[in-house]
């Protein structure tokens, strides 16, 4: 019998198909699983830094929330520091005033008495030189105006007290 | 006998110095002696100093007496 006859160029086709499936076997075997694995740990690796990165970005994001609190809290506290140093100053301000205001009404009231000493002084030395003068006046008029009637008035009132005579 | 030492003016008459005289032989109930002693200052009246006691009549101690009592 004749045998099936194949063309050569199915014979060509029959062993790339068969060069192909060999190659697909051998790929498949070799280079497929190998790279698969590569690019799943590869994948896997990808995650996890996503994964870390994310885990960071949290991190990142709470501390600064955590941050701003605290500077929102210390802006508080400064505040209050400011608000109680104002209310410490004003009070100083206040007590230094009031000690000022002490002083200068005991300077004044030192100088009112001073003035008035001063004032009655003079007007007592005024008063000393005005009664000199009339008192010098007085005796410069009386030096005239004193005669022997006068003398002789004076002699017998007090001899009339003194003994009860009078001439 | 008494000394009275009688200090006056030039303005006092010898009448007025004799009755001062008599007045106080009769105040001391005895004769004494008459010093006279002539001052202006004392203007009018008369100052006696009768055994260290003094008897001021003169009219100028009456004025001081004024004055002080002006000035207080």
């Amino acid at each position: 019998m004749d045998g099936l006859v194949i063309s050569d160029a199915v014979k060509d086709l029959i062993i790339n198909i068969i060069n192909i499936v060999i190659l697909f076997v051998i790929v498949k075997t070799l280079a497929y699983k190998p790279i698969k694995k590569f690019l799943d740990d590869r994948k896997a690796k990808i995650e996890n830094q996503l994964k870390e990165a994310n885990d960071a970005k949290a991190q990142a994001d709470a501390a600064e929330k955590q941050y701003s609190q605290l500077i929102a809290d210390s802006k508080a506290k400064e505040a209050d520091i400011i608000r109680e140093a104002e209310k410490q100053a004003k009070v100083n301000a206040d007590a230094v005033i009031a000690n000022a205001k002490k002083t200068a009404d005991g300077i004044i009231e030192k100088a009112k008495a001073q003035a008035k000493q001063e004032h009655d002084a003079k007007l007592a030395a005024m008063k000393d030189d005005i009664t000199d003068l009339a008192f010098g006046i007085s005796s410069r008029i009386l030096s005239r105006e004193v005669d022997s009637k006068d003398n002789m008035r004076i002699a017998d009132e007090f001899f009339k007290q003194h003994t009860g005579s009078a001439e | 006998m008494k000394t009275v030492i009688i200090t006056a003016a030039e303005n006092m008459s010898d009448e007025t110095y004799n009755r001062i005289c008599s007045g106080f032989k009769e105040k001391l109930g005895e004769d004494a002696e008459f010093k006279r002693i002539t001052d202006n200052g004392i203007i009018g009246g008369f100052i006696a100093e009768v055994d260290g006691e003094i008897y001021d009549l003169s009219i100028s101690s009456q004025l001081k007496k004024m004055q002080k009592e002006i000035i207080g």
